[in-house]
């Protein structure tokens, strides 16, 4: 399948719309100004994108959602896509970590506003949240699981984010200016969406593409819970596996639309990973930074700033890095420098997006139609399985009515991996990091040298760890919003727990956390499977699912990690092999038809109330009782964001 | 040596003390070292192989030694060398803290 880009809509510190963006891009004006939505007099910048217009400024109960359901009405409007057309599915970028307790919930109201009728995904990997979105937009389309996909993402500006990113120290008193003399960044907030369809259905309906999604890939750091990996091999890695997916070589790319944050530490890295994946010496392709105009806008930066390239490539120029004065060390000599675009042809592009945690995404697009065929996506399999359960059960008591409730005991660090320093590791990452050590031990893998580039690590969870957000906002209510615990704050994203698992244990393939509510735990493996089916520069994905219950939460909540582990074939580890296809992924609540040959087991029977665990925990018994029967079973879920079916089987013994 | 030389002296090692006394507790309970606090060695340099702090916990470690000891720091060029180990941060607090004479 071509995918093809057919819309795309923006709100940005430029204005309400994309073409308003766009307008304010060739007339050189700068998104970034003094803050005056709220009171930065304590902090170290006043500076900031805000969103401005009357429509936006009002304080309405929720910006965010404001912000996503404009940009996404926009991005469905220009594509052209009627009312009732099938199924548009949403994947939603978002990191608000620090304000929104149940992620999904914010999917299914953008969803309910704009009409999408398929299923509904969030990905939470801070400021790479939207161009992994992207991604995972091209991946339901190939996979059948939507006609049509709204994928981008959404953040807005928060004094807490705000107060938590200067004291990280990254934020620039004025302006930034990304790969030039000022140091730091310049946060902003906004929402944008592009709309996905297969090229063969949006000429059906005579839609001219603006451009076409030839690849993506994501990559781990394993280094950092805030700083990117020095030398940038990260980042290189993702736009190698881009470049792999897409099926390009690396003189393809004309132009990169990087990450470019302005801070000391992301620009010299990430210019060093360009020239690495995609330079010859000092030989490089165009770069620049639409941060120095949009600022920073969090989760919704990789879809915004794919959005400037989009716009640059249709009328034959690109974005500039506006407040550039003199190059930096280690930094482009002139990354399109300059007030207004700058006039260049460009094929291909990619956009790339850093976050907190080394969770890095690429994302390439074409101005014409890609000619290789892209081969079916391979079959799946899965091995290996680690458990944590609430304390008072063991593996062994769960009968068929089973229902558990209750706490995990603690989880010792020395057990799960020798020299690890357990120094605040909240609940939620140590269960993590066990169950992940646990199923690669069991799959027969291990992860040192070059193995670790080629394991990835994928968490289904519907919230950052409870006592780590205690922390947080008991620091602020404590101090005040200046002298908030950065350390707290930068666990305030989703993928917080997964990142520190991929540090602990050097797993660098790939790293994501993903919500789909209630049915986290189990969307979880449908979406790897889908990125393992085509990232050939993976072996095996370990699929999580897991809950940290909060004080607040009701008596029957169950606390717990489980997982298993993706293996791109049969040669890949040792040990007792399923089969895992992914039958159905739609709307909640919607229709799962079930095989005839397989045994229905729903995801929610053996710990209803209990985040992304529950998943989890029944695709490892589904898994356990197929390699003791022989006999395939259907794992569904139909909760939160989305309705899951699984079909697990014994490897080999499904004959066409 | 006078009575009350003696007595000064005996004074600034009971403050000293005292201050380490702080400085521990702050890195057991706001930086979560995982030792007890008495076990924490003066000597132990705060980053990489010693107590294993990073940048983010620095930044912690400086407001928690303002909000709760009453650290002004006059000169950011003053932080790096504070911040080599406890006994630095010790003497950070002795010298720009609000200790109780």
């Amino acid at each position: 399948m071509v995918v093809a880009i057919t819309g795309y809509g923006a709100v940005s510190a430029l204005g309400p719309t994309a073409d308003a963006m766009w307008a304010a891009v060739e007339s050189g004006k700068n998104g970034i100004a003094e803050i005056d939505r709220f009171d930065t007099s304590a902090m170290a910048s006043t500076m900031g994108a805000l969103v401005k217009g009357a429509a936006l400024e009002q304080s309405s109960p929720d910006r965010a959602l404001d912000f996503a359901v404009r940009a996404a009405r926009e991005a469905r409007a220009r594509a052209g896509l009627a009312g009732g057309a099938p199924r548009v599915a949403l994947v939603l970028g978002t990191s608000l970590g620090s304000s929104v307790v149940d992620l999904a919930q914010l999917a299914n109201a953008v969803a309910a506003e704009i009409g999408a009728t398929g299923p509904r995904v969030v990905v939470s990997t801070a400021c790479s949240s939207s161009t992994h979105a992207i991604g995972i937009g091209r991946d339901l389309l190939e996979h059948g699981f939507a006609d049509a996909v709204i994928a981008g993402g959404v953040d807005e500006l928060s004094p807490e984010i705000f107060a938590g990113f200067c004291a990280l120290g990254v934020v620039a008193k004025g302006r930034c200016a990304p790969f030039s003399e000022v140091l730091g960044t310049s946060l902003g907030e906004g929402a944008g969406f592009v709309v996905l369809e297969d090229d063969a259905a949006a000429e059906a309906r005579g839609r001219m593409p603006f451009a076409f999604l030839s690849g993506y890939a994501i990559s781990a750091d394993a280094y950092h819970a805030t700083s990117p990996e020095p030398s940038g091999a990260g980042v290189a890695r993702a736009i190698r596996a881009a470049l792999g997916d897409a099926d390009l070589s690396k003189d393809a790319i004309d132009y990169v639309n990087a990450h470019g944050t302005g801070t000391a530490a992301n620009d010299a890295a990430e210019f060093l990973a360009i020239t690495t994946a995609l330079g010859d010496g000092a030989k490089h392709p165009a770069i620049s930074s639409s941060k120095s105009f949009l600022g920073h806008a969090q989760g919704a930066a990789g879809a915004l700033e794919l959005i400037a390239t989009l716009m640059g490539m249709e009328r034959g120029v690109v974005p500039p890095t506006m407040g550039f004065t003199r190059p930096r060390p280690r930094c482009p000599a002139d990354p399109m420098a300059g007030v207004g675009p700058r006039p260049l042809a460009v094929g291909h592009a990619i956009s790339l997006s850093s976050a907190f945690g080394g969770a890095n995404a690429s994302v390439i697009v074409s101005k014409e139609r890609p000619t290789t065929r892209r081969a079916a996506p391979i079959p799946v399999y899965a091995r290996g399985r680690g458990l944590v359960l609430p304390g008072m059960f063991a593996p062994s008591d769960l009968g068929p009515t089973t229902r558990m409730v209750g706490r995990a005991p603690e989880v010792s660090m020395t057990e799960v991996a020798r020299g690890v320093d357990p120094r605040g590791l909240d609940v939620c990452t140590r269960m993590l990091a066990k169950v992940t050590v646990d199923a690669l031990v069991s799959a027969g893998l291990s992860v040192k040298g070059s193995e670790r580039d080629r394991i990835g690590l994928f968490a289904g969870q519907t919230r950052v760890s409870s006592a780590a957000s205690t922390e947080f906002h008991g620091s602020i209510a404590a101090r005040g919003l200046a002298r908030l615990s950065a350390s707290a704050f930068a666990k305030m994203v989703l993928n917080a727990s997964a990142s520190a698992v991929t540090r602990m244990l050097g797993i660098r393939g790939a790293v994501t956390a993903l919500s789909t509510g209630a049915s986290s735990g189990l969307s979880i493996v449908a979406l790897a499977s889908f990125y393992l089916a085509r990232h050939t520069e993976l072996d095996g994905i370990v699929v999580a699912g897991v809950h940290e219950i909060a004080a607040s939460e009701s008596a029957d909540a169950a606390e717990g990690a489980a997982a298993i582990v993706l293996v791109r074939g049969p040669n890949v580890g040792t040990g007792p092999l399923v089969r895992i296809d992914v039958e159905h992924l739609g709307p909640p609540d919607s229709a799962l038809a079930s095989p005839p040959d397989a045994e229905i087991f729903d995801a929610a029977s053996h710990a209803p109330n209990s985040g992304g665990f529950g998943g989890g925990l029944a695709l490892v018994l589904a898994c356990d009782r197929v390699n003791a029967t022989g006999r395939a079973m259907y794992v569904t879920d139909r909760r939160g964001s989305a309705s899951v079916g699984v079909r697990i089987s014994a490897a080999g013994g499904r004959e066409a | 040596m006078t009575e009350e030389r003696r007595a000064e002296i005996l004074g600034d090692i009971a403050r000293r003390e005292a201050v380490l006394d702080q400085v521990r507790t702050i890195l057991v309970e706001k930086l979560k070292v995982e030792r007890d606090a008495d076990e924490i060695d003066p000597d132990v340099a705060l980053f990489g192989t010693g107590l294993g702090l990073d940048s983010v916990d620095a930044v912690e470690l400086l407001v928690c030694l303002e909000t709760e000891l009453g650290v002004r720091i006059p000169d950011s060029s003053l932080v790096r060398p504070s911040m080599r180990t406890v006994n630095t941060l010790v003497d950070l607090v002795l010298s720009h803290g609000k200790v109780s004479a």
